[in-house]
Protein backbone atom coordinates (compact mmCIF):
# COMPACT_ATOMS: atom_id res chain seq x y z
CA UNK A 1 0.00 0.00 0.00
CA UNK A 2 1.68 3.58 -0.99
CA UNK A 3 2.42 5.40 2.01
CA UNK A 4 0.23 8.27 0.55
CA UNK A 5 -2.70 7.10 1.14
CA UNK A 6 -2.02 4.89 4.27
CA UNK A 7 -1.27 8.73 5.68
CA UNK A 8 -4.73 10.03 4.03
CA UNK A 9 -6.75 7.42 5.87
CA UNK A 10 -4.95 7.64 9.28
CA UNK A 11 -5.32 11.04 8.96
CA UNK A 12 -9.23 10.93 8.79
CA UNK A 13 -9.79 8.24 11.21
CA UNK A 14 -7.85 10.27 13.62
CA UNK A 15 -9.85 13.36 12.15
CA UNK A 16 -13.69 11.46 12.58
CA UNK A 17 -12.55 10.38 15.95
CA UNK A 18 -10.95 13.46 17.66
CA UNK A 19 -14.36 15.14 16.61
CA UNK A 20 -16.24 12.07 17.94
CA UNK A 21 -14.15 11.96 21.47
CA UNK A 22 -14.58 16.01 21.66
CA UNK A 23 -18.62 15.02 22.01
CA UNK A 24 -17.83 12.09 24.11
CA UNK A 25 -15.61 13.89 26.30
CA UNK A 26 -18.55 16.55 27.02
CA UNK A 27 -20.95 14.42 27.72
CA UNK A 28 -18.30 12.70 30.22
CA UNK A 29 -18.03 15.36 32.15
CA UNK A 30 -21.62 16.28 32.00
CA UNK A 31 -22.31 13.37 33.61
CA UNK A 32 -19.89 13.61 36.33
CA UNK A 33 -21.04 17.63 36.99
CA UNK A 34 -24.79 16.97 36.70
CA UNK A 35 -24.29 13.50 38.56
CA UNK A 36 -26.28 11.46 35.83
CA UNK A 37 -27.63 7.83 35.86
CA UNK A 38 -28.26 7.62 32.23
CA UNK A 39 -27.86 3.33 31.34
CA UNK A 40 -27.76 0.50 33.33
CA UNK A 41 -24.19 -0.42 34.80
CA UNK A 42 -23.73 -3.42 31.86
CA UNK A 43 -24.51 -0.77 29.67
CA UNK A 44 -22.03 2.21 31.45
CA UNK A 45 -19.47 -0.75 31.44
CA UNK A 46 -19.78 -1.56 27.10
CA UNK A 47 -20.13 2.55 26.80
CA UNK A 48 -16.71 3.11 28.38
CA UNK A 49 -14.79 0.18 26.87
CA UNK A 50 -16.28 1.99 22.87
CA UNK A 51 -14.39 5.37 24.43
CA UNK A 52 -11.46 3.93 25.47
CA UNK A 53 -11.57 2.01 22.16
CA UNK A 54 -11.94 5.00 20.30
CA UNK A 55 -8.66 6.33 22.47
CA UNK A 56 -6.41 3.57 21.45
CA UNK A 57 -7.58 3.99 17.68
CA UNK A 58 -6.70 7.92 17.90
CA UNK A 59 -3.38 7.17 19.53
CA UNK A 60 -2.59 4.64 17.08
CA UNK A 61 -3.65 6.57 14.11
CA UNK A 62 -1.94 9.57 14.95
CA UNK A 63 1.50 7.39 15.81
CA UNK A 64 1.17 6.12 12.61
CA UNK A 65 0.19 9.53 10.41
CA UNK A 66 3.84 11.12 12.50
CA UNK A 67 5.59 8.01 11.19
CA UNK A 68 4.77 8.24 7.63
CA UNK A 69 5.26 11.93 7.45
CA UNK A 70 8.42 11.57 9.14
CA UNK A 71 9.49 9.14 6.28
CA UNK A 72 7.60 10.97 3.61
CA UNK A 73 10.09 14.11 4.48
CA UNK A 74 12.81 11.96 4.57
CA UNK A 75 11.96 10.69 0.65
CA UNK A 76 11.48 13.89 -0.25
CA UNK A 77 14.51 15.71 1.44
CA UNK A 78 16.62 12.75 0.04
CA UNK A 79 15.21 13.05 -3.44
CA UNK A 80 15.99 17.34 -3.19
CA UNK A 81 19.56 16.30 -1.89
CA UNK A 82 19.94 14.31 -5.24
CA UNK B 1 -1.89 45.33 -2.92
CA UNK B 2 -4.51 42.74 -4.54
CA UNK B 3 -2.50 40.39 -2.88
CA UNK B 4 -2.91 41.95 0.79
CA UNK B 5 -6.80 42.89 0.20
CA UNK B 6 -7.12 38.58 -1.13
CA UNK B 7 -5.60 37.75 1.43
CA UNK B 8 -7.37 39.69 4.41
CA UNK B 9 -10.32 38.41 2.47
CA UNK B 10 -9.04 34.90 3.20
CA UNK B 11 -8.69 35.30 6.69
CA UNK B 12 -11.96 36.81 7.27
CA UNK B 13 -13.57 33.78 5.53
CA UNK B 14 -11.69 31.38 7.61
CA UNK B 15 -12.61 33.45 10.59
CA UNK B 16 -16.34 33.38 9.30
CA UNK B 17 -16.31 29.33 9.18
CA UNK B 18 -14.54 28.50 12.18
CA UNK B 19 -16.75 30.74 14.19
CA UNK B 20 -20.27 29.32 12.27
CA UNK B 21 -18.25 26.04 13.08
CA UNK B 22 -17.99 26.72 16.49
CA UNK B 23 -21.75 28.00 16.92
CA UNK B 24 -22.61 25.40 14.99
CA UNK B 25 -20.98 22.49 17.49
CA UNK B 26 -21.55 24.28 20.67
CA UNK B 27 -25.42 24.02 19.72
CA UNK B 28 -24.92 20.39 18.79
CA UNK B 29 -23.56 19.95 21.98
CA UNK B 30 -26.10 21.68 23.85
CA UNK B 31 -29.15 19.68 21.92
CA UNK B 32 -27.05 16.96 22.80
CA UNK B 33 -26.74 17.55 26.94
CA UNK B 34 -30.74 18.57 26.76
CA UNK B 35 -31.57 15.11 25.25
CA UNK B 36 -29.78 13.29 27.72
CA UNK B 37 -30.52 15.43 30.96
CA UNK B 38 -34.17 14.21 29.65
CA UNK B 39 -32.98 11.02 29.50
CA UNK B 40 -31.88 10.71 33.04
CA UNK B 41 -35.02 12.34 34.03
CA UNK B 42 -36.97 9.56 32.60
CA UNK B 43 -34.95 6.96 33.77
CA UNK B 44 -35.25 7.98 37.44
CA UNK B 45 -39.00 8.32 36.59
CA UNK B 46 -38.92 4.85 35.23
CA UNK B 47 -37.11 3.49 38.61
CA UNK B 48 -39.43 5.42 41.07
CA UNK B 49 -42.00 4.21 39.14
CA UNK B 50 -41.08 0.52 39.43
CA UNK B 51 -39.78 -0.06 42.58
CA UNK B 52 -41.97 1.41 44.32
CA UNK B 53 -44.69 -0.35 42.66
CA UNK B 54 -42.78 -3.62 43.25
CA UNK B 55 -42.80 -3.07 46.92
CA UNK B 56 -46.45 -1.58 46.78
CA UNK B 57 -48.51 -5.17 47.72
CA UNK B 58 -45.96 -6.13 50.06
CA UNK B 59 -45.97 -2.91 52.14
CA UNK B 60 -50.00 -2.84 51.79
CA UNK B 61 -49.92 -6.81 52.76
CA UNK B 62 -47.42 -6.33 56.20
CA UNK B 63 -48.02 -2.75 57.20
CA UNK B 64 -48.64 -3.03 60.71
CA UNK B 65 -45.51 -4.93 61.18
CA UNK B 66 -43.26 -2.41 59.23
CA UNK B 67 -44.68 0.07 61.07
CA UNK B 68 -43.58 -1.89 64.09
CA UNK B 69 -40.03 -2.05 62.82
CA UNK B 70 -39.92 1.88 63.16
CA UNK B 71 -41.93 2.42 66.08
CA UNK B 72 -40.48 -0.49 68.52
CA UNK B 73 -37.61 -1.86 66.95
CA UNK B 74 -35.45 1.01 65.51
CA UNK B 75 -35.92 3.07 68.47
CA UNK B 76 -35.59 0.32 71.22
CA UNK B 77 -32.34 -1.34 69.48
CA UNK B 78 -30.06 -1.15 72.31
CA UNK B 79 -32.75 -4.09 73.68
CA UNK B 80 -32.06 -6.04 71.28
CA UNK B 81 -28.44 -5.48 70.32
CA UNK B 82 -27.34 -5.61 74.35
CA UNK B 83 -23.50 -6.66 74.04
CA UNK B 84 -23.37 -6.07 70.60
CA UNK B 85 -23.02 -2.25 69.86
CA UNK B 86 -19.45 -2.22 70.48
CA UNK B 87 -18.60 -3.07 66.78
CA UNK B 88 -18.96 -0.46 63.96
CA UNK B 89 -21.12 -1.40 62.08
CA UNK B 90 -23.17 -2.75 64.89
CA UNK B 91 -23.93 -6.46 64.07
CA UNK B 92 -26.89 -7.90 65.90
CA UNK B 93 -28.12 -11.50 65.44
CA UNK B 94 -31.31 -10.68 67.51
CA UNK B 95 -31.99 -7.91 65.74
CA UNK B 96 -31.94 -10.49 62.26
CA UNK B 97 -34.21 -12.70 63.73
CA UNK B 98 -36.94 -9.68 64.69
CA UNK B 99 -36.71 -8.20 61.76
CA UNK B 100 -37.14 -11.41 59.63
CA UNK B 101 -40.04 -12.19 61.91
CA UNK B 102 -41.64 -8.58 60.40
CA UNK B 103 -40.66 -8.73 57.07
CA UNK B 104 -40.87 -12.05 56.18
CA UNK B 105 -39.28 -13.18 52.60
CA UNK B 106 -42.16 -15.34 51.99
CA UNK B 107 -43.85 -13.49 49.71
CA UNK B 108 -41.21 -11.23 49.30
CA UNK B 109 -39.97 -9.25 45.48
CA UNK B 110 -37.11 -9.20 43.62
CA UNK B 111 -33.67 -8.05 45.07
CA UNK B 112 -35.30 -8.06 48.82
CA UNK B 113 -31.91 -8.94 50.22
CA UNK B 114 -30.94 -5.77 49.94
CA UNK B 115 -33.65 -3.62 51.17
CA UNK B 116 -33.11 -1.70 54.58
CA UNK B 117 -34.52 0.93 56.22
CA UNK B 118 -34.41 4.41 57.47
CA UNK B 119 -35.12 6.15 60.49
CA UNK B 120 -34.57 9.31 61.81
CA UNK B 121 -33.62 8.48 64.64
CA UNK B 122 -30.49 9.99 66.02
CA UNK B 123 -29.72 12.63 68.58
CA UNK B 124 -26.55 14.41 68.01
CA UNK B 125 -26.82 15.14 64.10
CA UNK B 126 -29.67 16.70 62.10
CA UNK B 127 -27.96 15.52 59.03
CA UNK B 128 -27.48 11.71 60.34
CA UNK B 129 -30.08 8.97 60.45
CA UNK B 130 -30.48 4.82 61.52
CA UNK B 131 -29.91 2.72 59.13
CA UNK B 132 -30.90 -1.02 59.79
CA UNK B 133 -30.35 -3.96 57.41
CA UNK B 134 -32.27 -6.85 57.12
CA UNK B 135 -29.05 -8.40 58.00
CA UNK B 136 -29.69 -6.70 61.56
CA UNK B 137 -26.68 -4.38 61.01
CA UNK B 138 -26.94 -0.83 62.07
CA UNK B 139 -25.30 2.26 61.16
CA UNK B 140 -25.48 5.55 61.46
CA UNK B 141 -25.55 7.77 58.04
CA UNK B 142 -25.31 10.78 56.57
CA UNK B 143 -28.64 12.23 54.81
CA UNK B 144 -28.84 14.93 52.28
CA UNK B 145 -31.98 17.46 52.25
CA UNK B 146 -33.90 15.62 49.89
CA UNK B 147 -33.93 12.23 52.58
CA UNK B 148 -34.18 14.77 55.59
CA UNK B 149 -37.54 16.03 53.92
CA UNK B 150 -38.62 12.56 53.41
CA UNK B 151 -38.11 11.63 56.52
CA UNK B 152 -39.71 14.29 58.09
CA UNK B 153 -42.74 14.28 56.20
CA UNK B 154 -42.17 17.15 54.22
CA UNK B 155 -42.35 15.36 50.44
CA UNK B 156 -44.12 12.36 50.01
CA UNK B 157 -43.21 10.89 46.61
CA UNK B 158 -40.76 8.45 46.92
CA UNK B 159 -36.86 9.46 45.48
CA UNK B 160 -34.17 8.16 43.61
CA UNK B 161 -30.80 8.64 44.46
CA UNK B 162 -27.03 7.39 46.08
CA UNK B 163 -27.92 7.73 50.25
CA UNK B 164 -26.04 5.80 51.32
CA UNK B 165 -23.39 8.60 53.01
CA UNK B 166 -22.14 6.19 55.58
CA UNK B 167 -19.85 7.59 58.60
CA UNK B 168 -18.45 4.06 59.23
CA UNK B 169 -19.10 1.96 55.87
CA UNK B 170 -18.49 3.80 52.61
CA UNK B 171 -19.44 0.47 51.02
CA UNK B 172 -21.99 0.46 48.59
CA UNK B 173 -21.41 3.86 47.25
CA UNK B 174 -21.86 3.10 44.19
CA UNK B 175 -25.14 1.97 44.12
CA UNK B 176 -28.61 4.02 43.46
CA UNK B 177 -31.33 3.24 46.14
CA UNK B 178 -35.31 4.37 45.69
CA UNK B 179 -36.38 6.08 49.45
CA UNK B 180 -40.57 4.38 49.93
CA UNK B 181 -41.71 6.73 52.41
CA UNK B 182 -43.96 4.75 55.12
CA UNK B 183 -46.83 6.52 57.23
CA UNK B 184 -48.42 5.51 60.47
CA UNK B 185 -51.97 5.08 60.51
CA UNK B 186 -52.23 9.11 60.94
CA UNK B 187 -50.66 10.27 57.81
CA UNK B 188 -47.56 10.63 59.49
CA UNK B 189 -44.08 9.33 58.36
CA UNK B 190 -42.24 7.16 60.62
CA UNK B 191 -39.44 5.94 57.96
CA UNK B 192 -38.40 4.80 54.61
CA UNK B 193 -37.51 1.72 53.03
CA UNK B 194 -34.37 1.62 50.63
CA UNK B 195 -34.74 -0.05 47.95
CA UNK B 196 -31.39 -0.97 46.22
CA UNK B 197 -31.53 -0.33 42.21
CA UNK B 198 -29.63 -3.66 41.38
CA UNK B 199 -29.61 -4.37 37.36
Amino acid sequence: MKKKLIEQITSSIAVILLFLMTFTGITFFADLFFNWDLFPPNVETFLGFIMISGLIIIISSVMINIMINISIIATNSEKNNK
Amino acid sequence: MQQIVKKITSNSISFVYGFAFLLLFSALVGLFIFGLQYQNKQRKIKLIEQYSQEIKPYIEKHNDDIIKIFTEVIPTMQTYCNGYLDSTPYNCPQLQKTVFKLFPNTDSFSNFSSTSFIKNETSNNINSATLMELSGELREININQEMLNLLEGKTNDPIIGNFYFAYYYPGNSDNIQVAIPIKNSSGETIGVILRNVIE
